[in-house]
């Protein structure tokens, strides 16, 4: 998976593209790390957009960012939600734990 | 035509595993959501064998059997590991609250979500896990 990180206005966004499952796991906590360890980044998106897969590996890496991340002070939202990878955190119930973003 | 492919219950396993998958797509022109459908039930499948297969001690085997002949996709993960049955966990509460969420139990809600029906057996030393998804469209009401 790549992932692309930008900050503007104290908005950190990974920009995730490809496959999301348990062989992403090393580069998106040291992405996600990165930001937290960031003082100017105050929310942290994750944007969806060119994900085509994920499965439960990536929605356990999720939910431990969002603990890291509420540990921190900071805010998390997701962005890009589309077709299937819309569905797999649907079925989850993950649009009543996260903020969800157009 | 049934499709087999054998392998270990490692993350090895795993990649050859998604190898293959590539391979018969390709081969039997799978639409992208029947790709995907069977890509994430096997895969949870495949994971939650190899997490459970480390208590065994020894190498676990696994064989994959896909039958993509009739309306609907078949698949048949038999592994020589110690008794598992997916089928006989509860369905998760699934949480409202972060402070409930765990990633625990949600291979299994995808593969139950994802499936029309899903059923295990134990024989010969084998644990036999027998799964039918559905070819496209919605997913089934779980």
């Amino acid at each position: 998976m790549l992932i692309r990180d930008t900050l503007v206005d104290g908005t950190a966004t990974l920009s995730l593209e490809g496959r999301f499952d348990f062989n992403s796991h090393r580069d998106f906590r040291n992405a996600y790390e990165a930001m937290l360890n960031n003082p100017q980044a105050r929310e942290i998106v994750i944007d969806f957009a060119k994900v085509d897969y994920l499965d439960s590996s990536a929605l356990g890496m999720l939910l431990l960012l969002r603990e890291k991340v509420d540990a921190a002070g900071k805010k998390i939202s997701l962005k890009g939600l589309q077709g299937t990878v819309k569905q797999v955190l649907e079925i989850a119930n993950f649009q009543r734990l996260f903020n969800i973003k157009p | 035509m049934v499709e087999r492919l054998d392998l270990t219950a490692d993350h090895a396993g795993l990649e050859v595993f998604s190898d293959w998958l590539t391979d018969l797509a390709e081969r039997h022109q799978l639409t992208e959501g029947d790709r995907f459908r069977l890509e994430l039930v096997l895969t949870e499948a495949l994971t939650n064998i190899m997490d459970y297969a480390g208590q065994a001690g020894r190498e676990v085997g696994i064989t994959v059997a896909c039958d993509l002949a009739g309306d609907d996709m078949t698949v048949i993960l038999s592994d020589d590991g110690p008794a598992f049955d997916p089928t006989a966990w509860a369905a998760p509460v699934l949480p409202t609250r972060l402070e409930d969420a765990t990633p625990g139990g949600l291979g299994i809600h995808l593969m139950r979500q994802y499936s029309l029906a899903m059923t295990y057996v134990r024989e010969t030393g084998h644990n036999v896990l027998r799964m039918r998804l559905p070819r496209a469209g919605e997913i089934p009401s779980g």
